[in-house]
């Protein structure tokens, strides 16, 4: 909402407080001031008259003019705007003024001498969105009537202040210079000025309308006809104000239409009588019934809608836009002006279903004072009668539904528990006061605040919406900041968070940096796998294709991580995140948490060291053994990482596996497919919560062996085939209880060994009663051999 | 041999020793086992009987003189052996270091554990909540009733009539008051990603992350409201800061507002972060308004309590002089690495 400071005057004096002081008063009372400015900046822009135009020597598109702007001072300027004819009153920025922050100096153009320049409306400041056709293209033409060497800037009524509020949408009061008005007077406690409405006097009970209102949404609508109108250009100060206030000026009858609305918050509409004879009824639409908007829509009415109609059609959407069929054209000469209210809900829905949103439709969806409506009316009759040269004869027909109450409803707060919400012992007499400001009706008995709801605050409708008002103007910063006093009890923490973060810990340790990626993604890039009875959630109405479903996997996002760090010359990336997922199982919402982590480039690289470690799939099938093997879960025997022909094909077929822990498969491991990435990324994802289910709640450790361990390394061969983990398998299948680890420490082949490899393994013994002698050793080592012998075919090398 | 003739030997081969090894072997050769001294004490039994004493008295004056030498010269070889073979170890310190690179922890995690941690001291339990909310959650039991004006303030992602993306992590709130049986006060925060539809540029996101605060007891003020975003502002962006209040509107609080808190950058001067007003916008905040309490079965006339939201980026934001909200979502190494560790702040 854009506020006119000159506009506000007409209602309440603040002419002591500077714009600032207004920005800060009304932002710390709840009413947003975005921004104040100027409607416009230039400075020294003088009214001017051509007084002969030639064509540019030089430029066929300009022209040079002369431009009188006192008896006998006359400059020459060059103007490039088709629409300057001699004897025009003109804008003219003369040399020294300043327009749109620059000073303007004398030029030449093209070869010929230039003193300044005429301005268009966007010149000086206005928004091109709102200048009325004449004046879009080229220099603005002043009226013949405004005087050689004025200020233009005053003159146009441009030398005002506009105030933009960003207004939450409880305060729909305040879209209107009436509203905001109130609030200033809350505010400073400055009375607002009495209006003075020149009405003439119409002493007849005659009426030439009929009007059957069986719409029961609404609660008041008034008709009054006018004659004899005279459509044309409206006052310079209605254009004005309306384009400060962001509304484009069109004629008299739209423009008074709009400033009313702008004014008192009431939309008003005009219809040509002539459309729609004399018969008005307002009535629920009928289905399938259809009407051609002003912004020439077709839409198709409900029952749910309300319209204005006459005995063939229907004329209008009632408090969103109205019928072409029934427009106020150039040929109009009566009108029919119509001021109502309608129920909000109803307006709302038929605004969501119609999708047209005005001005108007905005007001009545959050609600509109019933007792300003006459004063609204009578308001615009009066701008009419003087601009439009209407002629009345009659008055308004107006409509009451029998709902509204006689007596507005009461609400009670009592002095205790404002005072036990607000935190403190706060005076009776400031309470007063500022129900007073508001202009609040109430009393005062046995400690209860007894206050009269008001028709143009629909907001403040219980006690706790009182005490808001009340805190809002005593100052929420005068109240006195204290911690609250609560019983010491201990914080729990979703369990959850805590196992996040030993894991995260644990990713962070080895070099992984925490990702965040959006959950929002392309159908494409939403899932690794997805199982027959599963399916992704789609968003109805998504932003784009690239955000329409949320992701089963975190895992594409994370490559695109990784890419996009690759693409910025960030070659070594690890990234993890650990995130909620969201999809449907048989139809149904499953709410999940997945882990995943890529990586590509190198684990470390310092040539100068001759150094280097490449990330590749064993360091990533190692960032699972080290995260499983935090609570000392082995691989082989806690769990599995195995190979398989069902891998998703996010993964490179042969350089992939399925981690598998009690036969269920929690996660897919491997190098990302080469049809995905360019890059060589390697990458696991897994259900959380199988990484969180590592994690016991009461864990006895015990101590570890003081006692050297004995190293041993043992060499065999055995057939190219023979997969590394079923032989360290077998091996821990003899229950050696002394043997503490047995890892693979060198594999190769070469063609001595005729389609077999030699395979080192380094075993640790150690007991935690006594040092293990050779012979303890050469008997556990015997077994495995023997065992390797009997199992792969093995030879001692 | 004479004593003389053997001391002048000895001084002559221990001026010209200058390793340890040749130090060993005159040790060897004088005081060994078969060495001259050693030798000589033990022909001492062929003197005549009153020749020995003094005999005996002479050669182990030379022994202890010849051992006190060595020992002398081992030492001075060994000193400038370990000099010497320091000096052959001498590398260019100035050459580059080498090191593996540490992981770190998202600065939106990161701030969201912190702001975490300051409640827990106060002992608000840490929870967490669905993404796919639904709208009874979302809006309806927070006071927005279908097609409330201010459900337009929270732009939504809908998925079927009754599914949307949570547009706020207030759901929980209304999840946690109607879990709690026994209707007793409560004390919660949760945190995660919120959805609105929005357009992304420098200053919006379709997803953010938002962190959520609720307390519910006998009593509870706006003032205990104020003290407790206070000693939030602080414990977040300095003990020296102070918080303003304005009047706001959420429909499900009231009274309603939202607090800023004076720029740390210029201290209330104006500058670029604050926009050259003194105060940054921080986050919203109210009193539970009474249809939430009353729909989530608690009797507003019994207990009261207040609420509030904290958009997460935006603090980060504010607190390391972000300028892109899409710089959390890119996940440029650099750009993690950089807000999560330069202040050295904690957890």
């Amino acid at each position: 909402m854009k506020v006119s400071r000159k506009w506000l005057n007409e209602y309440i004096d603040i002419s002591t407080y500077s714009n600032a002081e207004v920005q800060e008063a009304l932002t710390r009372s709840g009413i947003e001031v975005e921004s104040f400015y100027k409607i416009s900046s230039a400075q020294g822009v003088i009214v001017g008259q051509v007084t002969a135009v030639k064509e540019h020597p030089n430029a066929s598109k300009l022209k040079v003019c002369t431009v009188l702007v006192d008896n006998n001072e006359e400059h020459q300027v060059v103007c490039g705007a088709s629409n300057v004819i001699e004897y025009a009153k003109v804008a003219y920025a003369k040399v020294g003024s300043t327009v749109n922050g620059t000073m303007i100096e004398k030029a030449e153009i093209r070869g010929v001498e230039s003193y300044g320049m005429l301005c268009s409306l966007s010149e000086l400041g206005i928004e091109d969105r709102v200048i009325d056709e004449d004046n879009k293209e080229g220099i603005v033409l002043l009226s013949n009537s405004l005087k050689l060497g004025r200020d233009v800037v005053t003159e146009l009524g441009f030398d005002d202040t506009v105030f933009e509020l960003g207004l939450t949408p409880n305060r729909s009061d305040c879209l209107s210079i009436i509203g905001v008005a109130y609030e200033l007077s809350a505010i400073f406690n400055i009375p607002l000025k009495s209006k003075v409405i020149s009405y003439p006097e119409i002493d007849t009970d005659k009426q030439i309308l009929e009007l059957f209102v069986s719409s029961k949404d609404t609660s008041y609508f008034s008709l009054m006809p006018l004659h004899k109108v005279k459509l044309s250009e409206s006052p310079q100060f209605i254009k004005s104000r309306l384009m400060a206030c962001g509304i484009r000026p069109i004629n008299n009858i739209v423009d008074i239409t709009n400033y009313v609305l702008l004014e008192t918050g009431q939309p008003l509409h005009a219809f040509d009588l002539h459309k729609t004879g004399n018969n008005i009824e307002v009535r629920s639409g009928f289905k399938g019934e259809k009407l051609l908007t002003l912004d020439e829509t077709e839409v198709t009415l409900s029952p749910k809608d309300i319209v204005v109609a006459n005995q063939d059609t229907c004329l209008s959407l009632a408090g969103v836009m109205g019928g072409i069929n029934s427009r106020v054209s150039k040929y109009t000469t009566d009108i029919l002006l119509e001021c109502a209210v309608f129920d909000s809900a109803v307006i709302r829905e038929t605004v969501k279903i119609s999708e047209i949103k005005t001005d108007a439709s905005t007001r009545f969806e959050k609600g509109v004072d019933i007792n300003r409506c006459e004063m609204a009316l009578k308001l615009a009759v009066s701008l009419l009668i003087q601009h439009a040269d209407a002629k009345v004869s009659v008055n308004p027909i107006v409509y009451k539904s029998p709902d509204i109450l006689e007596n507005p409803e009461v609400i009670e707060l009592s002095y205790q528990k404002l005072c036990k919400y607000v935190g403190f012992n706060i005076e009776v007499e400031d309470v007063v006061d500022i129900l007073k400001r508001l202009q609040f009706k109430f009393k005062y008995e046995n400690e209860v605040f007894k206050v009269q709801k008001l028709s143009r605050r629909l907001d403040v409708e219980s006690d706790v919406c009182l005490i808001e008002e009340i805190v809002r103007l005593y100052g929420l910063e005068n109240i006195e900041p204290v911690l609250p006093k609560l019983t010491l009890k201990s914080a729990t923490v979703d369990g959850l968070d805590s196992k996040e973060l030993v894991l995260k810990g644990i990713l962070q340790g080895i070099g992984y940096s925490e990702a965040v990626t959006y959950a929002l993604t392309s159908e494409k890039k939403a899932y690794v796998d997805l199982d027959i009875d599963e399916s992704l959630i789609k968003i109805a109405n998504p932003i784009s294709s690239e955000r329409e479903y949320l992701r089963k996997s975190i895992l594409p996002s994370l490559v695109e991580a990784i890419s996009y760090n690759i693409d910025r010359q960030n070659h070594d990336v690890k990234l993890y995140e650990l995130s909620q997922i969201n999809y449907l199982k048989n139809g149904e919402v499953v709410t999940g948490g997945k882990i995943a982590a890529a990586i590509s480039g190198h684990v470390l690289e310092f040539p100068l060291f001759d150094f280097k470690m490449t990330n590749d799939f064993y360091f990533i099938k190692g960032t699972i053994q080290k995260l499983f093997g935090i609570t000392g879960l082995v691989e082989g025997t806690d769990y599995d990482i195995l190979p398989s022909d069902d891998i998703p094909e996010f993964f490179h077929p042969y350089q992939s596996a399925k981690i598998v822990k009690n036969g269920v498969i929690i996660g897919y491991l491997g190098k990302v497919h080469p049809s995905i990435t360019k890059h060589d990324i390697y990458a696991f994802e897994g259900e959380f919560q199988a990484f969180k289910d590592i994690f016991k709640d009461n864990v006895v450790v015990g101590s570890v062996s003081s006692l050297p361990s004995t190293k041993r390394d043992l060499s065999i061969v055995v057939p190219i085939g023979t997969s590394g983990m079923s032989m360290i398998k077998k091996a821990r299948e003899l229950n050696i209880e002394d043997l503490d680890d047995i890892m693979i420490h060198d594999i190769y082949t070469d063609q001595s060994l005729s389609g077999n490899k030699s395979v080192t393994f380094r075993l640790k013994f150690s007991n935690s009663e006594k040092t293990l002698t050779d012979e303890d050793v050469n008997s556990y080592v015997e077994k495995i051999i023997e065992s390797f012998a009997n199992e792969f075919n093995a030879t001692l090398r | 041999m004479e004593l003389v003739i053997i001391k002048e030997s000895f001084e002559i081969e221990i001026n010209r020793a200058r390793t340890s090894k040749e130090i060993h072997e005159i040790s060897v050769n004088y005081l060994g086992k078969k060495g001259s001294i050693t030798t000589m004490l033990k022909d001492i039994k062929q003197l005549p009987q009153e020749e020995r004493a003094q005999k005996a008295k002479e050669i182990n004056v030379l022994k202890n003189e010849i051992q006190e030498a060595i020992n002398i010269r081992r030492e001075e070889i060994r000193d400038e052996e370990m000099i010497a073979k320091l000096e052959s170890e001498k590398i260019d310190v100035t050459l580059p270091g080498l090191y593996v690179n540490n992981g770190v922890i998202h600065p939106l995690t990161k701030m969201k554990l912190r702001i975490e941690s300051f409640f827990k001291t106060m002992g608000y339990d840490i929870l967490s909540g669905p993404e796919v909310e639904l709208d009874y959650y979302n809006f309806e039991m927070l006071n927005f009733p279908k097609d409330h004006p201010a459900r337009e303030m929270q732009d939504t992602f809908f998925i079927d009539e009754i599914h949307l993306l949570r547009t706020h992590t207030s759901p929980m709130q209304v999840r946690t008051m109607q879990g709690n049986e026994e209707k007793t006060p409560l004390r919660i925060i949760s945190s995660g990603k919120v959805f609105r539809r929005d357009e992304d540029d420098a200053t919006h996101s379709h997803q953010f992350m938002q962190l959520e605060g609720l307390l519910i007891d006998r009593d509870i003020s706006l003032a205990h409201l104020i003290g407790t975003l206070q000693e939030l502002a602080r414990f977040v962006f300095g003990q020296d800061r102070n918080i303003r209040v304005r009047p706001s509107y959420f429909p499900f609080t009231e009274p309603s507002m939202e607090v800023d808190v004076d720029c740390f950058n210029c201290s209330g001067a104006g500058c670029n972060i604050c926009k050259g007003t003194g105060w940054i916008e921080i986050l919203g905040a109210g009193m539970v308004h009474p249809n939430v309490l009353r729909s989530s079965g608690y009797d507003p006339e019994e207990f009261s309590g207040f609420a509030f939201g904290v958009g997460i980026e935006r603090i980060v934001m504010l607190k390391y002089g972000i300028t892109n909200i899409r710089d959390f979502y890119t996940n440029d190494i650099r750009f993690i690495a950089k807000t999560s560790s330069r202040d050295g702040g904690m957890i």
